[in-house]
């Protein structure tokens, strides 16, 4: 963060946090008088407290934060492991840079009837498209931070003469973190995502598909409820990762 | 772009295709899962025969080039202000990064209520995607101008307003630019998957379509479509990076 001279307290910061929500809900309950298809914020949260009550619709809820939980674990494994070996071998990478930078910037989302053909329409296909997802960021960031990473920090490890696993995670690691932490919120972000674009598709449950049925019925308190439970997640995520992010930066010091 | 880079792409869309072909002659994988180049060259001529190709290459490229000039126009004045007015950063920078992890199809019924069918749902809802990028890197450059530079301005006595033209705005323009290619992608992966979930037209919702009738030669001639449409959006973002960042490193 960017510590401007005079740094506002922990209690002002805390109030100025607050504004954007407070707004939000005031431009959200004018936009409910206007537009007969926004429902009240009161009538959302009450739909909210419903579907909490509801085992059928915590069930969704459930099997969203499950596949979310599991893609976003394989994306960040998978894309540590992947992101470290083409960062650290220049001949890997100059094969498969492309391939990576293509990927990383095309809409992803096109492969999920392919995945619907491969794998059907229970969990494996959204979980599969959270991963595709969540591992790109991952692997492009680490891959060009370790690749640009100053030659210093090679030849640290040389003249130290430590082991490769060792130079790995004394060396090169902490050198990347503050890369790595940002790039992993972006993987939970996009896991995210993926998931709940496959469900919006194509699934046999989640919040995806909840969103998609309460809103083919019209009823809109219900589908407000869904969406504030997929803004809860994302945030909840986000949130946990920079808590993460701030330890692992301030252990570096 | 060096050529070298240049090469690297073609020879890796090459391999792509020989695996592709190796994976269909032979019949390796079902015709289900990846049809061939002859079925998909059939799918092609008979799309191309009545007209579906051009219209909805057209309807997608329009809402990607209308999202981005939107977040570019939204997303400058947005990055001046955080970068003019902390408060303001303090109140929205945390809720601004968090915005992507929230699918905003789901605001599409809304939308659609409040502009009709038409392509403003998409458009717009995409335009918050491409907004924040720009915002962010435009208020990170302005800031990390380098001091020294902005002193040299004062002591040669220039207006403030010369120094934020001449300094600080060409300081900040690589970050800035930065900003604008990743704009770039989210307009067309914002496009592309609300087309996909929500949209009758455009290029996500003839992939839907056609793997809803099982038609999984045209599919694929989408879905490849669709990968090239958006090579050329990026593609389009980079030239104009590479002429404006001619003779800077």
């Amino acid at each position: 963060m960017d510590a401007p001279e005079s740094e506002p307290g922990w209690g002002r910061r805390a109030l100025e946090r607050t504004i954007a929500p407070v707004v939000a809900v005031i431009v959200w309950y004018i936009l409910s008088r206007l537009v007969f298809v926004v429902p009240a914020p009161t009538r959302a949260v009450g739909a909210l407290v419903t579907m909490l009550a509801t085992p059928h619709y915590r069930a969704d809820i459930g099997q969203t934060l499950v596949k979310i939980i599991v893609a976003f674990s394989l994306s960040a494994i998978l894309g540590l492991a992947l992101g470290s070996l083409l960062g650290l071998s220049p001949r890997l990478r100059a094969a498969l840079e492309p391939l990576m930078l293509i990927a990383n910037g095309v809409p992803k989302i096109v492969f999920y009837p392919i995945l619907l053909i491969l794998f059907g329409l229970g969990g494996t296909s959204q979980v599969v498209m959270g991963v595709i997802f969540g591992t790109l960021p991952v692997l492009v960031n680490l891959m060009s931070a370790l690749a640009n990473m100053r030659p210093v920090y090679r030849k640290v490890a040389r003249m130290l003469e430590v082991g490769p696993l060792r130079a790995f995670m004394r060396i090169y690691m902490p050198a990347v973190a503050p890369t790595l932490m940002v790039a992993l919120q972006l993987g939970f972000s996009l896991s995210v995502l993926g998931v709940v674009y496959a469900e919006l598709i194509a699934s046999s449950g989640g919040l995806g598909q909840f969103v998609i049925e309460t809103y083919s019925v019209g009823n809109y308190p219900m589908l407000a409820a869904g969406v504030l439970v997929i803004m809860a997640i994302s945030l909840a995520g986000t949130g946990l990762l920079r808590a993460a992010e701030r330890m692992v930066l301030k252990q570096d010091r | 772009m060096s050529a070298r880079k240049i090469g690297g792409y073609l020879a890796t869309l090459l391999a792509l295709a020989g695996l592709w072909a190796l994976a269909t002659s032979g019949r390796l994988v079902s015709d289900q899962v990846l049809p061939s180049f002859p079925e998909m060259a059939a799918a092609l001529a008979d799309l191309l025969a009545d007209g579906q190709i051009a219209g909805n290459v057209g309807s997608t490229v329009l809402r990607i080039v209308l999202s981005f000039i939107i977040g570019v126009l939204l997303g400058l004045p947005l990055g001046a202000l955080l970068w003019r007015v902390p408060p303001v950063s303090t109140a929205l920078q945390p809720y601004l990064a968090a915005i992507y992890s929230v699918p905003l199809v789901v605001f599409y019924p809304f939308f659609l209520v409040l502009l009709g069918i038409n392509d403003w749902p998409v458009v717009l809802l995409t335009a918050v995607m491409t907004t924040i990028p720009i915002a962010l890197s435009t208020q990170i450059g302005l800031d990390h101008a380098p001091a020294v530079l902005i002193n040299v301005g004062r002591s040669l006595e220039r207006t403030p307003a010369q120094i934020f033209r001449q300094i600080r705005l060409p300081a900040a323009w690589p970050s800035i630019l930065g900003g604008i290619k990743l704009s770039m992608v989210y307009a067309v992966v914002g496009v592309v998957s609300m087309e996909f979930v929500a949209a009758q037209r455009g290029l996500g919702s003839r992939i839907r379509y056609y793997y809803e009738i099982f038609d999984v030669g045209s599919m694929y001639v989408f879905i490849l479509l669709t990968l090239l449409v958006s090579g050329c959006c990026i593609g389009a973002v980079l030239a104009v990076e590479g002429v404006t960042m001619n003779g800077r490193s």
